[in-house]
């Protein structure tokens, strides 16, 4: 049975079936996994994005019933469950603490896939983080502050030093080694 | 319709799926976003590998009284989302990808009120056969710029990032061709003359994280009257 399974087995197809019961019998079991599996994570990233402790655990906690409430839209077929609360948590944050970037995001409730995504992820984190220990340290560093602290890519030149434009081709040059990744590992 | 050629570069993309675009910037890939579904497919694998990032961030526990709340609001929310459930019976609201018509983005009438590009209050800029509309959106500059026909703007780079997308008519530069639906994404390393297709004018939404910089004397005198 999916309940036995340990954290380490938990795959993409699991969560998608957590949420697939969720949809179908609201079924709250399957919710409580995917609670204690990602809202930590989530509260991690909210945190990193330089939101205050209370405000990234409400956050954590309205991104995680948003599960709830729209797992009737979730296809598991267009993307993964962990791609689909990253787009939640991040508008959330935007909502919050952003608020002049909300204007240049579809709302909430076109969560729903409206293209094919290329890519299907199925990996879990730890080999990424391989993947992301395995870039120079100028990728690494620019990645984690574009995705983990929210940062521009002018904020990021000003703060390493970098040129504009190396910050810029620097980011280039992790994503492709990414798409490399996901190209090897996608289903 | 015609074919988007130029997009914005994926540093760019990604940086949107992240959330960490200054909303002048961030406001102009939405708006290319509305018409690209190449542009869509690879925010769409940025967000992936926002969500594989998050998932490998070391956990934070939420306190117990969080999740002992989540748990009560879902009891709570239980009939509400039964309702909700029945009354999605069609799929979700999505925007389908646009056609480009050299029509007004709806990113852009929501924020601007208006629809038609000629109902709009534009302001004559310094430059000759330069108009334009400043959109106030916290961080950084966008502004619609009215080229027109056939007209040709002062040289200048630019001191941050800059994403430009057109509207309606074109333009070319010496790195090429630029029409409805296409995206320059410029950098400082970038210096550019646009000149204006002669048959309309020209409407671009431009994004900029930090103050233009004109070269030459005639444009560092007016830069600060053009104030881009």
């Amino acid at each position: 049975m999916a309940e036995i399974a340990t954290e380490q087995e938990r795959s993409g197809e699991f969560w998608a079936d957590c949420m697939a019961r969720i949809a179908e019998s609201r079924d709250k079991d399957s919710f409580m996994l995917l609670f204690d599996h990602f809202s930590p994570r989530v509260n991690a990233y909210l945190l990193g994005q330089g939101a205050a402790a209370s405000i990234a655990e409400d956050l954590a906690q309205e991104a995680m019933l948003a599960l709830w409430n729209k797992a009737h839209l979730y296809h598991r077929d267009k993307a993964a469950v962990s791609t689909w609360l990253f787009r939640v948590a991040r508008n959330l944050w935007i909502d919050k603490l952003r608020k002049q970037r909300g204007i240049a995001y579809e709302s909430d409730d076109n969560l729903e896939e409206t293209v094919d995504a290329d890519v299907r992820l199925n990996a879990d984190g730890e080999r990424l983080k391989a993947v992301l220990d395995t870039l120079p340290v100028n990728q690494a560093q620019v990645v984690y502050k574009s995705y983990y602290e929210g940062k521009s890519h002018s904020e990021i030149a000003e703060e390493t030093g970098m040129p504009l434009g190396s910050v810029k081709s620097s980011l280039r040059l992790a994503i492709k080694a990414f798409r490399q990744y996901f190209g090897e590992n996608g289903v | 319709m015609s074919q988007i050629e130029h997009h914005p570069q994926d540093d760019t993309l990604f940086s949107y799926a992240a959330g960490s675009l200054p909303a002048a910037l961030a406001l102009v890939v939405g708006c290319h976003l509305q018409v690209c579904s190449t542009c869509r497919s690879q925010v769409r694998s940025g967000e992936s590998l926002g969500g594989e990032l998050m998932t490998a961030l070391a956990p934070k526990t939420l306190s117990d009284r969080a999740r002992a709340n989540v748990l009560q609001r879902l009891d709570m929310q239980q009939s509400q989302s039964d309702c909700e459930k029945v009354s999605v019976g069609s799929e979700a609201i999505v925007s389908p990808i646009a056609p480009v018509t050299g029509a007004m983005p709806s990113l852009l009438q929501k924020i601007l009120k208006e629809q038609d590009f000629d109902a709009l209050p534009w302001k004559k800029t310094i430059a000759p056969g330069l108009k334009q509309i400043v959109i106030d959106c916290g961080e950084g500059q966008a502004r619609l710029l009215r080229i027109t026909a056939g007209q040709k703007m002062p040289v200048h780079s630019h001191r941050g990032s800059e994403l430009t997308l057109i509207l309606s008519g074109g333009y070319s530069d010496t790195l090429g061709q630029f029409n409805a639906g296409d995206v320059a994404d410029l950098d400082g390393s970038i210096e550019h003359q646009p000149l204006a297709d002669d048959d309309m004018d020209c409407i671009c939404l431009a994004g900029m994280d930090a103050p233009l910089l004109f070269k030459g004397w005639l444009a560092k005198l007016i830069q600060p009257f053009v104030g881009m």
